[in-house]
C-alpha cells in the first residue's frame, strides 16, 4: 500500500484537500441547519411510536398465527427509546443532506453504468427492479391469504345484515401476469397472491372486479396503464377503472347517477411532458429511472363539494369547499409544467388521507366507503361526482378503531362499501394492516 | 457509530478534525478530547456500554501500575497479571460465552437453567484483546506504564481501532499516546487510505453483502448448487472488504491524528497455503494469539509433535471463538487447525508443487470455512454446504443467473482489488515520479469517495458484521 512513506505526494495532497473540503462543506451546512435538525429530531422520535408497530409487522414478528391475540400498542424499553433517538438523529441528519436528491441522481447513474437491474434498500420491500421493457417496479414475496378470507367473511356478514354491498376492487400490478417482464430469475408473488385471494372471494360469494382481467380483456397496452416511474397506474388508466367501476355498479347494483359524469369528454385533460418523478424514481434518481409524463383530469362540468380530512386518530384538520378544482383536487401539483417533480399524483386527495369524507352537494342519494390504498386516489376523487357522500379509509395509516367498528359508527349506512388495492397491499408489511377488519378480541 | 454512515463522515468526522488541529501543539488537551470524542463514538450504538468500557480502562490501569511497582517481585507482578487477564476475559466471558455455556450445559443435561438474555457491547473482544495487551505489555516491560489513566483510555478507546480493529498492541502505540508527530504528509496518505477503505465497504463489501444474504436466507430446497457457490464466494468477497476497508479506514483515520497502527490484511486471497493465508489475514489478530498464547505455550519449538498439536488446537479454538460464541465459530476454528496442523506436519510450505494448486486448495478451503462462519447454526452449515455439492437441489437457477449477471462487474472488480494488482503496476512504471500522478490521483480517490457517499446518502444496505466479536 504505502510505496513511499513518508513522503509527501502531490496527488495525495490534493486528495485530501478536496476530500476535507468536500466533507468541511456538509458539516459547515449541516451546522447552519442545526436549529431546523434538532426540532426535527425532535418531531420524528415523538413519531416513532407507528413505525415500531410497523416494524414488528416488517420483520415478521406477527403472523397469521399471533396477530389475532395482538393489540396494536407496543411498548418500548427505555434503552430501545435511546437507541431510537440515535437512529432518528442519524436519519434525519441523512435527510437534512444538502443536494441529497442530486446526490441520488449521481448514485443512479453510477448503477446505470454499472449495468444494475436491482437497486437494493436495506427494506427488501423497497428494492427497486429495472423490468425488460425499462419500466421500474418492487417485487414482493409469496404469502397467504388466510387472514383476508376469514376477515372478509366476517365483513361480508356484517354488511349483508345491514344492506351494504361489498365489493373488492383488485387494482393492476405494474408486472403483467401474461408477460411478467421481470429480470431473468425473478418470480411473479404478487400476482399469484392476488389470484389465491380472488379465489378465496370466490368462494365466499363476494363481489370482486378484477382490473388485470379488465385491461387484458380491452387489449390495452398493459406498459402504458403504468408510469414508468411509480408503481401506481396512470391518471388516464384510473379514469378508465372508474368509468367502468361506475358502470359495474350500475349494472349490478342499480346504482343511477348522471352521464354527464361518465363520459370523458366532459373533463379536462392536461399533459405535462416529462413532469413527473414517480416514487421509485425517487429511490433511484431519474438517471436511472428516466421521467414521466403526467395527465392531470379534472371535470369541465360544474361541481360543488366539500373535502374533509381526518387524523389517525379520526380528528378533523382540514376542510375544503368548493368546485372541484378547489376541494378534492389540488391544481397546485401542476404549478411548475416543466420542471420534473415527485407527487404530481397527490393533485388528488392531497396525499393518502388516513381519513376523508368528499361531500357532494349537487347530488343527494349514494354513501359509499372506500378503504383503499393509493390506487383509490384518482378513483375516489371522480366517484365523487357521482356519489353524496365517498368517505375514504386507510388502514395503513388509520388507528382509531377498526373498520368494522367505524362502519359499525355510522348512522346512516353505507350503500356500498368499496375495497380497493393492488397486489402489494398483500406483502407482509401492510397485510395485516389492510385486511384487519375487526377486533378479535 | 460505524465509518459508513452520513453522520460519521459529515458530521463527527470533521468537528473531531476541526477541534483537534485547533488544539494544536498541546498534547495533553488533544488526548484528553481524542478521548472524549471516541466514547461519544462508542455511547452512540448503546450508551450503557461506555460504563463497561471504563471500568474496563480504570481495572487495567490499576493492576498496570502495581506490576510496575511490584517489578522486581516475580510473585506478585505475576498475580497481578493473572488477576487482570482473569478479570479481562471475565468481562468477555460474562457477555459474550454465559447465555451460549448454559444454553449447552441444558441441552448436554438436559436442564432447565435460566438464559440471561445479554446483549453483547459492541467491539469488546477488541478493546478487551487490547486491555490485556496493555498490560502483559507492561509485565513483560515491552511498554512504558501509564502514569495517567487517560493514556489507557486512550490507547483501549481510540475511536479508530474501538468497534472493528485493528487489535493495535500497546507496545506498537505506547510512544505514540504523548510523542507522536502529526504531518501533512502522513495526513494526506491517511485521507487516501481511508477513502480506500470506505470504498471497499461501501462499494464492494455491501453489494456482496446482498448475494449472500439472499443465498443464505433461502430455504434449502430453494438453493441452488450454482446460487450456493455464489452465496458462498459473495460472502467470502463481502468479508475480505468490509473487514479489510475497516482496517483500512482505521489505519487512515490513525495517520490522520499521528498514529501509526500496523497492517491488518494483506491481499490474503493470493495466498497458497492456509498458514500464509493466516499470515495475511487479520494479522493483529494472528499475532495477538501468537505472542500472548501460542508463543507462551511453547509454540513450535517443543520436544513433541503432540504438544505441538495441543498448541495449535488451542490457539484455533480460541481464534474461532474470539469470533463468536456459536458453534459454528468453533467448527471454523476446528477446521483451521486441522488444515494448519497438516500443513504443518507434511512441512507443506516447504514441498514444491504447482502454485496455482495450492491457490485453488487454499481459496476452496478458505471459502468453505466462510460457509460456517456465516451460517447461523451448524444445522444450516451443513445444509449449504451440502447444496454447495449439489446434495438435494437443482444445480442451477434463474435466480443464481440474475443475480450472478447484476453482479459481474461487481465480481470483476472483487477479483482485481483482491489481488496486489494495482501496487504492482504502479511500482512497474514508477507511477508517484510520474508528474500525471498529481491529477489522476486526485480524480481517482475523490470519484471513489464521492461515489460511496452518494451510496451512503441514499441510504444503501450497509450491514455491521462485526456484533458478533
Amino acid at each position: 500500500m504505502d510505496n513511499k512513506k513518508n513522503s509527501l505526494h502531490i496527488g495525495r495532497l490534493i486528495t485530501a484537500i478536496l476530500f476535507l473540503l468536500v466533507i468541511m462543506f456538509y458539516f459547515i451546512i449541516l451546522w447552519m441547519n442545526s436549529p431546523k435538525i434538532i426540532l426535527e429530531i425532535k418531531s420524528s422520535v415523538k413519531n416513532s411510536f407507528i413505525e415500531n408497530v410497523d416494524q414488528d409487522f416488517e420483520n415478521g414478528k406477527l403472523n397469521d398465527e399471533v396477530i389475532e391475540d395482538r393489540t396494536i400498542a407496543t411498548k418500548t424499553s427505555f434503552s430501545e427509546k435511546l437507541g431510537n433517538i440515535f437512529s432518528k438523529t442519524e436519519s434525519v441528519i441523512n435527510d437534512s443532506i444538502p443536494g441529497k436528491l442530486s446526490l441520488i441522481d449521481w448514485n443512479g447513474l453510477t448503477q446505470r453504468l454499472l449495468l444494475k437491474r436491482m437497486i437494493p434498500e436495506p427494506n427488501d420491500n423497497n428494492t427497486v427492479y429495472k423490468m425488460d421493457n425499462g419500466q421500474l417496479t418492487y417485487t414482493y414475496p409469496d404469502i397467504g391469504v388466510r387472514i383476508a378470507h376469514k376477515n372478509f367473511t366476517v365483513l361480508n356478514r356484517y354488511l349483508k345484515s345491514v344492506g351494504t354491498k361489498l365489493l373488492y376492487v383488485q387494482a393492476p400490478y405494474k408486472v403483467n401476469q401474461d408477460n411478467n417482464e421481470l429480470p431473468y430469475g425473478l418470480e411473479d408473488y404478487p400476482n399469484k397472491n392476488a389470484d389465491k385471494l380472488l379465489e378465496g372471494l370466490q368462494k365466499l360469494n363476494i363481489d370482486f372486479i378484477d382490473f388485470r382481467e379488465v385491461f387484458s380483456n380491452n387489449f390495452l397496452d398493459y406498459k402504458k396503464l403504468f408510469y414508468n416511474t411509480d408503481h401506481h397506474w396512470t391518471t388516464e388508466t384510473a379514469f378508465f377503472a372508474y368509468q367502468y367501476l361506475l358502470d359495474y355498479i350500475e349494472k349490478n347494483y342499480g346504482f343511477q347517477y348522471n352521464k354527464q359524469t361518465y363520459n370523458g369528454a366532459n373533463y379536462n385533460q392536461l399533459t405535462l411532458k416529462q413532469s413527473f418523478i414517480g416514487s421509485l424514481a425517487n429511490r433511484v434518481g431519474k438517471w436511472y429511472a428516466g421521467i414521466d409524463d403526467f395527465t392531470f383530469i379534472y371535470p369541465k362540468f360544474k361541481t360543488k363539494l366539500t373535502y374533509m380530512k381526518y387524523d389517525a386518530n379520526g380528528s378533523l384538520y382540514l376542510v375544503r369547499n368548493g368546485t372541484f378544482e378547489e376541494s378534492v383536487f389540488y391544481p397546485e401539483r401542476m404549478d411548475n409544467p416543466d420542471t420534473p417533480l415527485a407527487y404530481r399524483d397527490n393533485c388528488y386527495l392531497g396525499g393518502n388521507p388516513d381519513l376523508g369524507r368528499i361531500i357532494n352537494h349537487k347530488v343527494h342519494k349514494g354513501k359509499i366507503l372506500f378503504v383503499q390504498d393509493s390506487f383509490g386516489k384518482p378513483i375516489a376523487s371522480f366517484m365523487a361526482l357521482n356519489f353524496h357522500e365517498v368517505d375514504i379509509i386507510d388502514l395503513r395509516y388509520f388507528t382509531e378503531s377498526y373498520l368494522m367498528d367505524f362502519i359499525k359508527d355510522e348512522t346512516i349506512p353505507y350503500d356500498y362499501v368499496v375495497i380497493l388495492y393492488n397486489p402489494s397491499a398483500l406483502k407482509r408489511s401492510t397485510y395485516y394492516r389492510q385486511f384487519r377488519f375487526y377486533d378479535y378480541e | 457509530m460505524i465509518f459508513s454512515s452520513s453522520i460519521f463522515l459529515l458530521v463527527f468526522l470533521p468537528f473531531v478534525l476541526i477541534i483537534y488541529y485547533t488544539l494544536y501543539s498541546q498534547r495533553l488537551a488533544q488526548n484528553i478530547f481524542l478521548f472524549l470524542v471516541s466514547l461519544l463514538f462508542y455511547a452512540w450504538g448503546e450508551p450503557w456500554f461506555v460504563l463497561i468500557m471504563l471500568l474496563s480502562i480504570l481495572v487495567n490501569y490499576a493492576i498496570g501500575l502495581n506490576i510496575d511497582l511490584h517489578r522486581n517481585n516475580q510473585v506478585i507482578s505475576k498475580i497481578l497479571l493473572t488477576i487482570t487477564v482473569l478479570y479481562n476475559l471475565s468481562i468477555i466471558f460474562l457477555y459474550k460465552y454465559l447465555a451460549f455455556t448454559i444454553t449447552n450445559i441444558n441441552t448436554l443435561f438436559s436442564l432447565t437453567l435460566p438464559v440471561p438474555d445479554i446483549v453483547l457491547p459492541i467491539g469488546i473482544s477488541f478493546f478487551t484483546f487490547q486491555a490485556i495487551s496493555y498490560v502483559i505489555d507492561v509485565y513483560r516491560g515491552q511498554g512504558e506504564v501509564q502514569k495517567n489513566p487517560l493514556n489507557v483510555g486512550l490507547y483501549i478507546a481510540l475511536f479508530p481501532q474501538l468497534i472493528a480493529g485493528p487489535i493495535v498492541r500497546y507496545e506498537t502505540i505506547a510512544n505514540q499516546i504523548n510523542h507522536r508527530k502529526e504531518n501533512i504528509a502522513d495526513f494526506s496518505e491517511g485521507c487516501v487510505r481511508f477513502i480506500i477503505g470506505l470504498s471497499k465497504k461501501v462499494l464492494l463489501s455491501n453489494n456482496f453483502a446482498i448475494v449472500a444474504d439472499k443465498a443464505f436466507s433461502l430455504p434449502n430446497d430453494q438453493l441452488s448448487t450454482a446460487f450456493a457457490w455464489l452465496g458462498a464466494i459473495s460472502y467470502s468477497f463481502q468479508i475480505l472488504f468490509d473487514f479489510s476497508g475497516y482496517s483500512d479506514m482505521a489505519i487512515g483515520l490513525g495517520k490522520m491524528f499521528g498514529f501509526h497502527f500496523d497492517e491488518n490484511f494483506n491481499y490474503p486471497y493470493i495466498s497458497a497455503s492456509i498458514s500464509e493465508f493466516w499470515r495475511r489475514w487479520h494479522i493483529s489478530l494472528g499475532s495477538w494469539f501468537r505472542d500472548y498464547v501460542y508463543f507462551p505455550l511453547g509454540g513450535s519449538r517443543v520436544d513433541s509433535k503432540w504438544k505441538l498439536i495441543r498448541n495449535l488446537f488451542i490457539v484455533w479454538v480460541l481464534t474461532g471463538v474470539w469470533h463468536g460464541a456459536n458453534w459454528t465459530f468453533i467448527a471454523w476454528g476446528f477446521l483451521y487447525f486441522l488444515l494448519i496442523t497438516i500443513e504443518k506436519l507434511t512441512r507443506f510450505e516447504r514441498t514444491s508443487g504447482l502454485r496455482i494448486v495450492r491457490h485453488i486448495y487454499t481459496l476452496f478451503f478458505v471459502c468453505l470455512g466462510w460457509v460456517l462462519f456465516r451460517s447461523i447454526d451448524l444445522s444450516q452449515a451443513c445444509t449449504y454446504l451440502g447444496s454447495m455439492f449439489g446434495i438435494g437441489g437443482r444445480y442451477t437457477d434463474s435466480l443464481a443467473r440474475f443475480y450472478f449477471l447484476d453482479n459481474l462487474i461487481f465480481i470483476i472488480f472483487a477479483v482485481i482489488c483482491s489481488m496486489p494488482l494495482l501496487p504492482y503496476m504502479k511500482k512497474r512504471f514508477h507511477y508517484h515520479d510520474l508528474k500525471i500522478s498529481y491529477i489522476l490521483t486526485p480524480i481517482f480517490y475523490i470519484v471513489l469517495f464521492f461515489v460511496s457517499l452518494t451510496y451512503i446518502i441514499k441510504g444503501a444496505y450497509n450491514p455491521f458484521i462485526y456484533f458478533n466479536f
